[in-house]
């Protein structure tokens, strides 16, 4: 699973450290000293290094909790996110991940005390609601049988009511949520492109099948559940395509109790885009046709206003109060 | 059109002791004699005699690395393999560098490993032969010097260090003779081996595009293009590429167009017409 686990120094005795890194008693373990001189170093080649990810194990400073970016996310209360952990088990191709960061190994903060201290003081400042996303750098679920990471933090939303956690994934990996009872202000949102696009740029996903039946057992079960149509990837027979989906999704799941739909385009800042293409210029979604907005990278539409007939679409299955553009 | 692609591994070795069982093993050839002794063979293999210490195996790195001019800026592997002494590893014990050390400069680098890779170690390079193995590491004289001149020169995930024990605690540095020494640097192949596939597999992602666009441009020598516009034109090859239209590509490399800006023109109108 990992080529290596490198351990700060720092935190190498901790009760934590210790049960993560135990069933990987075969795994070279080295000590490092701060998580940066493995994972910013210069001259590191994400795409190789996708190919044998190591784990790092590392204490965050400061910046655990943040502003969420504007337009992202649902609306409800001011909006935040927090990320325990850098980088994705998964190697979708669009992911914005692969030009953000230098090292494509997984970075996984333990200090979960102090997360729990800062989450817990951003829900005090706010007035009403407040909703922190987790999944931003990462899929939160897709590691949790190494980094407990429902385990932790459903506990520390359950006896916060008023901070709302919204985790996006997708992964199948739901058993610790099907252990517990469900808790009412967290929200298990679960992103799906059409069968086309996952096919060729998903890589490592669970299949649509797989992650619709895990979403069936969680609201089943009473987990709050939101789907994600992101990011949208303009092709030929969009609509068509994302009409299959829906009925594949909206089929299977009950519809009125879904919290909430979005729908989002397939955006990537300039810079980061420009270093994903250094890394795949063999990649053909990476040679269409784009355009540049605000600094955003984005693929030009193989349609007339494609976004506009999928949003249509969409409300034919979901009301329009639960459905949002994010962008 | 593609033609076959041959990519360098460089070995650097600091003895030629050390050395023998490589070359054999490689069917290396001598190369050059001075400034470095240079062995080399058909499938890309190189190996450089650097001689003993960090600093020479740094300067061995600068070296070969400029040696063939490498102006098409193809990626290459870099592989340091010798002897090293550990407290209490058994002699012939080989394994793959997880972590290097400088003793003198402090200096810590970290080579990426395979998921196959189970057997590593840490090293600490030290100037003069360790005999007291003070830390629970290898020691030997080359890898950070080694580590940080390929790292200038070449990815991290290209540059890797072998080591085998040749001594520990119950059978000293004074005990290693000639013929140990071919006997332990045999083992290393076994672990060596492995590792030069990996790179293999490594330089033929990292290299195929740079192949592909020298290929084309070869097609257009005669036009004369600024580096802007070269840059423009290696990006479009990329794209027709990546689009499977490379022989589309190859039509309109060979129209005879005169000028730069006609063809980026013609090669831009015609992406625009994307089959999807």
């Amino acid at each position: 699973m990992f080529s290596a686990i490198y351990i700060e120094e720092e935190i190498k005795d901790w009760d934590r450290v210790k049960e993560i890194v135990e069933p990987f008693s075969n795994v070279p373990q080295i000590i490092c000293g701060r998580y940066g001189e493995v994972f910013n170093r210069t001259n590191q080649n994400f795409r190789i290094q996708k190919q044998t990810p190591a784990l790092i194990l590392a204490k965050k400073y400061g910046n655990l909790v943040l502003q969420a970016p504007s337009g992202y996310g649902f609306e409800g209360g001011q909006s935040f996110y927090f990320s325990h952990m850098l980088n994705c088990i998964y190697d979708c191709r669009y992911c914005f991940l692969q030009g953000m960061y230098r090292s494509a190994n997984y970075v996984l903060f333990v200090n979960y005390d102090d997360f729990k201290s800062q989450i817990e003081k951003s829900i005090r400042s706010c007035d009403g609601n407040s909703i922190y996303y987790s999944g931003y750098d990462c899929d939160s679920l897709a590691l949790e049988p190494v980094s407990y990471f429902c385990d932790y933090f459903l506990r520390v939303f359950e006896e916060n009511p008023s901070g709302i956690l919204e985790i996006r994934t997708k992964s199948t990996q739901v058993r610790a949520l099907l252990e517990r009872p469900p808790i009412p202000n967290c929200i298990i949102a679960m992103s799906f492109s059409p069968q086309k696009s996952a096919l060729l740029f998903e890589h490592k996903v669970p299949s649509i099948q797989k992650r619709i039946q895990a979403l069936e057992k969680l609201q089943a079960k009473g987990w709050k559940i939101a789907i994600r149509f992101e990011p949208v990837i303009f092709e030929n027979r969009l609509v068509e395509n994302y009409k299959v989906l829906f009925e594949q999704i909206f089929d299977s799941l009950d519809v009125h109790q879904l919290h909430s739909v979005s729908l989002g385009e397939f955006r990537m800042p300039k810079a980061y885009y420009k270093s994903v293409v250094k890394l795949y210029p063999d990649e053909e979604l990476f040679a269409r046709e784009t355009k540049v907005e605000g600094g955003m990278i984005s693929l030009k539409d193989t349609g007339t206003d494609s976004l506009r007939n999928l949003e249509d679409m969409l409300q034919t299955y979901v009301s329009h109060e639960k459905y949002y553009f994010c962008g | 059109m593609e033609s076959n692609i041959h990519f360098s591994i460089n070995f650097v070795v600091a003895h030629k002791l050390e050395a023998k069982p490589l070359i054999r093993h490689f069917n290396l050839k001598a190369y050059t004699e001075k400034p470095y002794v240079i062995f080399k063979n058909e499938n890309g293999i190189r190996l450089i005699i650097s001689g003993m210490g960090a600093s020479n195996a740094s300067n061995a790195v600068r070296y070969i690395s400029e040696l063939r001019g490498n102006r098409f800026g193809y990626s290459e592997g870099w592989i340091n393999v010798g002897i090293a002494g550990h407290r209490d590893l058994e002699l012939g014990t080989c394994f793959l560098v997880n972590k290097i050390s400088s003793k003198k400069t402090k200096e810590v680098y970290y080579p990426s490993l395979s998921i196959e890779a189970k057997n590593t170690e840490g090293l600490i390079t030290v100037d003069r032969p360790e005999k007291l193995y003070a830390d629970d590491e290898a020691y030997d004289m080359e890898a950070a010097g080694f580590f940080k001149a390929a790292s200038m020169c070449s990815e991290l995930e290209l540059i890797n260090t072998i080591k085998v024990i040749s001594d520990n605690e119950t059978s000293s540095i004074d005990n290693i003779t000639e013929k140990l020494i071919e006997d332990l640097m045999l083992r290393t192949l076994s672990v060596i081996d492995p590792v030069v596939s990996e790179l293999e597999k490594k330089l033929a992602i990292l290299n195929r595009v740079l192949v592909l666009e020298n290929n084309f441009l070869e097609l257009v020598k005669s036009i004369h293009f600024t580096v802007s516009q070269r840059n423009q034109l290696k990006r479009l090859f990329q794209r027709f590429d990546a689009m499977g239209r490379k022989n589309e590509l190859s039509r309109i490399l060979n129209c005879n167009l005169v000028s730069a800006d006609q063809l980026l023109l013609k090669l831009s109108d015609e992406l625009k017409r994307q089959v999807q």
